[in-house]
């Protein structure tokens, strides 16, 4: 009859032992003084173990904890209308194109008519200026927002790791 | 109400923006994150600041949280994580000493004296042995986690777990041996 193992005497004290083994177990105990001085050690031990208290941390632990956490709320909280202003802006700029380029070729081109006004509005002003300004402005608006989707889907993937 | 369903309840409260109840979550889990910690650092204030920083971040990742999932193993992987992070952060010399296990043990005046021997004898023992196998004892014993919820939270299969809790907890007799001087030798 062999003796128990290590982890044979472990699935004893979990309670997970085969009927097999607990009956080898009640033989070497009558049996093996040894055997009977080494199982009641690591019994002892998982008694021991099983009843070890949680420690406590100091006093001090939750205040300072809910003030580490107020702390970082008030440091990451942006108020809305930085939120929304990349795409407020990003919108109207949007508008503004469509406005000249789309609009605007639609108007009368005759001297008679409503569109004149807007013709001559567009007459005065310098489109190539318009389109260096507005088109890099809006590919940095473009580019702020998708690093802004890319930075918070980053961070809740992150926050689940 | 079940232990889950009182912490899912608290997360709700969260969530409809009661400020309180990220106090409540604390003083419901604080005591096991800072053991976890501690058994792992063997260092009180290291503890403390670990134990801390695995709050923050399961406050900031609540939102994300999955109510279907047991938050104690969720939030129990973040405790684990970062009490190893601050693990590879510790300076060698940063350990516990067998004074600061004597002078912790003094501190619980309603054990018996034997008990408390006994859990000195424990805690030292502990300090002595490796950050994976006080993990596997520590998660196995507080609080009875399954082998299959420790294995979710150290993300290593349950049999491998199995493996790793028998002969943690073998080093540990072999380490208790050794302080208490005992005659005992291994049958093995």
């Amino acid at each position: 009859m062999n003796v128990l193992t290590n982890d044979e005497i472990f699935d004893l004290l979990d309670g997970i032992a085969t009927a097999e083994v607990r009956q080898r177990h009640q033989q070497w105990l009558v049996i093996d003084e040894k055997y009977r001085v080494y199982f009641n050690e690591l019994r002892e031990l998982h008694e021991g173990l099983a009843v070890l208290p949680l420690e406590s941390p100091s006093l001090a632990f939750e205040t300072k904890l809910m003030s580490k956490w107020e702390t970082a709320q008030s440091i990451y909280k942006v108020p809305l209308i930085l939120k929304t202003l990349p795409f407020v802006l990003a919108g109207v700029m949007i508008l503004l194109l469509i406005g000249t380029f789309v609009f605007g070729g639609l108007q009368p081109t005759t001297d008679s008519g409503a569109g004149n006004m807007y013709e001559d509005f567009l007459k005065n002003i310098d489109l190539k200026m318009i389109r260096d300004l507005l088109l890099p402005i809006n590919s940095l608006l473009l580019l702020l927002i998708i690093e802004r989707l890319v930075k918070n889907r980053w961070k809740r993937l992150w926050g689940q790791a | 109400m079940n232990e889950n369903l009182k912490d899912i309840a608290i997360i709700e409260r969260i969530r409809t923006g009661d400020k309180s109840a990220y106090r409540d979550l604390v003083q419901r889990h604080k005591d096991f994150a800072f053991t976890v910690a501690y058994r792992i650092l063997n260092h009180r204030e290291e503890a403390e600041e670990a134990a801390q920083d695995a709050f923050m971040q399961a406050f900031a990742a609540l939102k994300d949280f999955n109510q279907t999932a047991k938050f104690t193993t969720w939030f129990y992987r973040i405790v684990f994580n970062a009490a190893l992070g601050a693990k590879r952060r510790q300076k060698p010399t940063e350990t516990i000493t067998e004074a600061h296990a004597l002078a912790y043990s003094v501190m619980d005046t309603t054990q018996g004296v034997h008990k408390k021997e006994r859990f000195t004898q424990i805690q030292r023992a502990l300090a002595q042995l490796s950050p994976d196998d006080v993990t596997m004892i520590t998660l196995f014993y507080l609080k009875e986690h399954s082998l299959e919820e420790i294995a979710e939270i150290t993300a290593i299969s349950s049999e491998t777990i199995k493996v790793k809790l028998h002969r943690a907890r073998k080093r540990l007799a072999e380490v208790l041996r050794t302080q208490l001087g005992a005659e005992v030798k291994n049958l093995y």
